[in-house]
């Protein structure tokens, strides 16, 4: 552990620095390819919709063991049930002692039915859930809804809280990402689509965008006062935002993780297929997905934009070309054994040091940059 | 905590904050011993959370109204939802739950074990209405109409104002003749004849859409006679009561009807102008013709009764449906569910256990990589935990806050944002102790920074959980609540416990030295040789720099 700690000190002090901005391509090409693999799976192979989408009848039987047999018993007494639109069952094992029964859509009568035949064949308890076949599509539109409104109330919320309308796109994108790729897992695994994993979506909007808010957090500190810095361009200043914070970032995914990994260990093991189970796994997904966007996708795209601004984009002029004189009179065999390290910074106070090239003429021929 | 403050200072005081933290906490405690005081029954202890039907068993049933009575108003709604509160009080169960959701559903929830039927009567929606029969003995067609003629002929019934008509037109039409009703009309009557020719008068039950003030093709299914009604005369709003009785001679149960009103006096215009010549009139439920009496004799009084193949259960059923008015929307049925008592505990069971163990993963993982620090963040997530729960048993008293799987799963997935908070702080101080500030003054600046990026984070996660409880439908709302409930439960903690807690902490030998196991130590920060004390003296040359 105190290695991370050690580790921890040498990211935030810059003396381990990973070049997440410099190597922005990269990330995107990454994101674009898993984004375009999710889209594709899902208008490929689409959703694998619960019975809460399609309408229906989900029998939950609790039996002594639950196995083929009777599995196979259930979906015999099904058929003896003499309900015609009840045949053909879909039929899982959930847990060690409850069988899942979906059948189509039945009225209150026949899923009595059916109910009172499964206790016939075996099962000491039966719940049944019926299903209209518009409260998945209800469920979805609210979703839907809700998701836009949040958007929207978020995109303000970002842009008058930061002052910059860039980290709220940089924001939206990378929750965009998160919503596709966890869509994406769900197409390509065939995992199945009921309204807690809708509730799962929805959840990793907040989490998505609480861990890029404190990342954006730390970038604006960074970046505070940048255009009259000479030694540090914007993009430098973001970069060293994510080195610092990335042991945070680590740190609250894995204690986020952690409880969701229980929730879904208890969904899986003790109940089987559930609502549990699907709720955990959406967010698991998309936490993953979460914590890499908002180090890898939300703040390079909010840098690049900012980048743009002609003031940034003046003043990473001024800190290149200050560089590359620096560099140049380092080269100069003028003023040899000069105590001056090339790296070495010596705080700098900002305009005056700036004004300095211009007024004072070195030996060496300036560049007449900036 | 073993917190001995060295000496007072200008800091903020911790140690007031910590107490009334305490104290209020404590309070919110007393409130439910003292609710819990005022509660008789042994079983609502008001130290049980409230549970919902997932966790609990029993029933839940969704209600949709239809769009074709017109607007589906919140007034309706409410209407709609007290009147199957009454019924489903009627049938004898105690503890249901009526409630609306959204602005078009009723969702009903019985805890226990199912009623037999409750479903086909409280969501029966109990249209009742007199119609005059205009005509009747039609016999029912072998063939209906197809869609597209179906469509065309109640096209011209929609289209004509059927509301100018008085009652006494009306009565005229039936006792002399439809062609006694004014030209606008007839094209209506001949489209309501030919959809009358086309009706088929299924056994099991017609489906039409009874509309109050238009006409009516209908039949009464036991005689399997098809009938054209006039529009009503006499709405189920006009019912007083209705009881269930049994004549002993005809062996036979009816329904008692008790009018009011203009119910009243609309009746007896009726009867007095149909018995002459024993004419009848029709007493429709839900589309259905349940009897179409001849009047016998003037009925100046409002009270008559139903007849029709009652048992004494229907007749019952009928007379509470009646008796709580009718619905002032249509409903179906969107769905049921039945969840058995050993599987809702069971899942009972799993929310808890994922929570309990969630939390111990948290709090090693804190504890292996905070040390000392990290029995603050215990500290913190136990308080908030009390707080949580707390929380939970007031609001079930107050507002009715019932713990479904998915709130449980709300609580579970919070601790993970709970804990942020203090990683949050935790790596500001450390980062300020880096930058060679004193661990006390360390605590403090890196509160200050700490402070707005919690408050902007937990602000993005109550935003996500009100437009989730705003937009979200069933289930979802419980996760919404629970996950907004403990992103403020994470913001008192942090702000009134967890910060004041370090502050104290911070004066203490064990962290302000920077022992090895505080988390804090020197090494453990990745400065090597110094003590944290000392930093602030020798500040370190990196401090601030970056490479490149």
């Amino acid at each position: 552990m105190s290695r991370i700690s050690t580790f921890g000190q040498h990211l935030y002090e810059g003396r381990v620095s990973f070049d997440f901005i410099g190597r922005r391509k990269v990330f995107y090409a990454i994101s674009a390819a898993i984004v375009v693999i999710a889209a594709l799976a899902f208008i490929v192979r689409g959703f694998n919709y619960g019975v809460e989408f399609k309408g229906g009848v989900e029998f939950t039987a609790k039996v002594a063991v639950a196995n083929v047999e009777s599995s196979d018993a259930m979906i015999e007494a099904v058929e003896d049930s003499g309900v015609p639109d009840a045949g053909d069952p879909t039929v899982q094992t959930s847990g060690k002692d409850t069988i899942r029964i979906q059948t189509k859509a039945l009225s209150q009568d026949e899923a009595t039915k059916v109910t009172e035949s499964l206790k016939k064949a075996g099962a000491t308890e039966v719940s049944q859930n019926l299903i209209g076949p518009t409260y998945g599509k209800q469920v979805a539109t609210k979703a839907l809804t809700g998701l836009l409104v949040f958007l929207g109330i978020v995109v303000v919320f970002i842009w008058v809280y930061f002052r910059e309308w860039r980290m709220s796109v940089a924001g939206i994108v990378a929750l965009v990402h998160d919503l596709v790729i966890t869509a994406g897992v769900y197409a390509l695994s065939g995992f199945e689509v009921t309204p807690a994993t809708v509730t799962g979506l929805l959840t990793i909007l907040g989490f998505s965008l609480y861990d890029t808010v404190v990342v954006f957090d730390k970038v604006r500190e960074n970046t505070k006062g940048i255009l009259t810095s000479t030694t540090k361009t914007y993009a430098e200043q973001a970069n060293l935002a994510l080195n610092q914070t990335l042991v945070r970032s680590i740190n609250t995914s894995i204690t986020a993780l952690l409880p969701v990994a229980a929730l879904l260990f208890a969904g899986i093991v003790i109940l089987g297929t559930g609502p549990l189970k699907d709720l955990a796994l959406a967010l698991f997904v998309g936490m993953l997905a979460g914590a890499y966007s908002s180090i890898f996708l939300a703040t390079p795209l909010a840098s690049q934009l900012k980048e743009r601004e002609p003031a940034i984009k003046a003043q990473a002029a001024r800190v290149m070309a200050r560089r590359a004189k620096e560099a140049n009179d380092a080269d100069a065999p003028v003023a040899a054994g000069a105590v001056a390290a090339p790296s070495r910074t010596v705080r700098p106070t900002g305009a005056a040091k700036r004004a300095q090239p211009s007024r004072k003429p070195r030996s060496q021929r300036g560049k007449g940059g900036s | 905590m073993a917190a001995s403050p060295q000496r007072s200072s200008s800091l903020p005081r911790p140690k007031r904050t910590l107490t009334i933290f305490l104290v209020v906490l404590l309070a919110l405690y007393a409130l439910v011993a003292l609710i819990n005081l005022g509660t008789d029954k042994g079983e609502d202890s008001a130290w049980q959370p409230r549970l919902g039907l997932d966790l609990e068993g029993g029933t839940r049933i969704t209600l949709q109204a239809k769009a074709t009575e017109g607007d589906v108003t919140k007034d309706k709604l409410d209407q709609a939802r007290n009147i199957i509160d009454q019924r489903v009080n009627a049938t004898g169960v105690t503890e249901a739950e009526v409630t609306t959701q959204g602005n078009d559903q009723v969702i009903i929830e019985i805890p226990g074990e199912r009623k037999a039927g409750i479903v086909d009567e409280v969501g029966k929606t109990a249209q009742l209405r007199f119609r005059l029969l205009w005509t009747g003995d039609l016999p029912s067609a072998a063939k209906p109409l197809d869609a597209k003629d179906a469509a065309a002929q109640q096209k011209i019934i929609d289209d004509i104002d059927w509301t100018k008509l008085s009652l006494d037109q009306m009565i005229t039409a039936e006792t002399q003749g439809l062609n006694t009703l004014p030209k606008t009309y007839q094209a209506g009557i001949a489209a309501l004849q030919k959809e009358a020719a086309g009706f088929v008068c299924n056994p099991a039950g017609v489906d039409v859409d009874d509309i109050a003030n238009k006409p009516l093709v209908t039949c009464d299914t036991k005689r399997g006679e098809v009938q054209i009604l006039s529009p009503t005369v006499i709405p189920g709003s006009d019912i007083k009561t209705a009881e269930p009785q049994y004549d002993s001679q005809r062996a036979e149960w009816s329904v008692r009807i008790d009018l009011k009103g203009e119910g009243k006096a609309a009746f007896k215009t009726v009867t007095n102008a149909l018995t002459p010549a024993q004419n009848r009139f029709a007493i429709v439920l839900d589309g259905e013709t349940i009897t179409a009496p001849a009047s016998q004799a003037p009925i100046n009084n409002g009270v008559s009764s139903i007849t029709g193949g009652f048992n004494a259960d229907s007749a019952k059923a009928l007379s509470n449906q009646l008796k709580f008015g009718a619905l002032p929307l249509t409903f179906g049925v969107n769905g049921s569910e039945e969840i058995g008592p050993s599987l809702a505990g069971t899942q009972l069971d799993a929310g808890l256990i994922a929570g309990v163990v969630g939390l111990l993963l948290v709090i090693v993982y804190c504890l292996l990589y905070y040390r000392g620090l990290g029995l603050v963040i215990i500290g913190s997530l136990l308080v908030a935990s009390a707080l949580t729960y707390v929380m939970v048993l007031l609001l079930g008293k107050g507002v009715g806050f019932t713990l479904t799987l998915p709130g449980i799963a709300g609580l579970i997935v919070a601790i993970g944002i709970t804990a942020d908070s203090f990683i949050v702080f935790f790596e500001r101080i450390r980062d300020e102790v880096r930058d060679g500030k004193s661990l006390r003054l360390a605590v403090e600046a890196g509160w200050v920074r700490a402070r707005g990026t919690i408050l902007a984070a937990d602000a993005v996660s109550i935003i996500a959980a009100v437009t989730l409880f705003i937009f979200a439908i069933g289930v979802v709302r419980g996760f919404a609540f629970a996950l907004g409930l403990t992103t403020l439960i994470d913001v008192f903690v942090v702000f009134f416990f967890t910060k004041p807690l370090v502050s104290l902490l911070a004066r203490t030998k064990f962290f302000g030295q920077g022992h090895k196991l505080s988390g804090l130590d020197a090494s453990h920060l990745g400065i090597s040789g110094r003590k944290v004390s000392e930093i602030a003296r020798t500040r370190p040359s990196t401090a601030g720099k970056v490479s490149r």
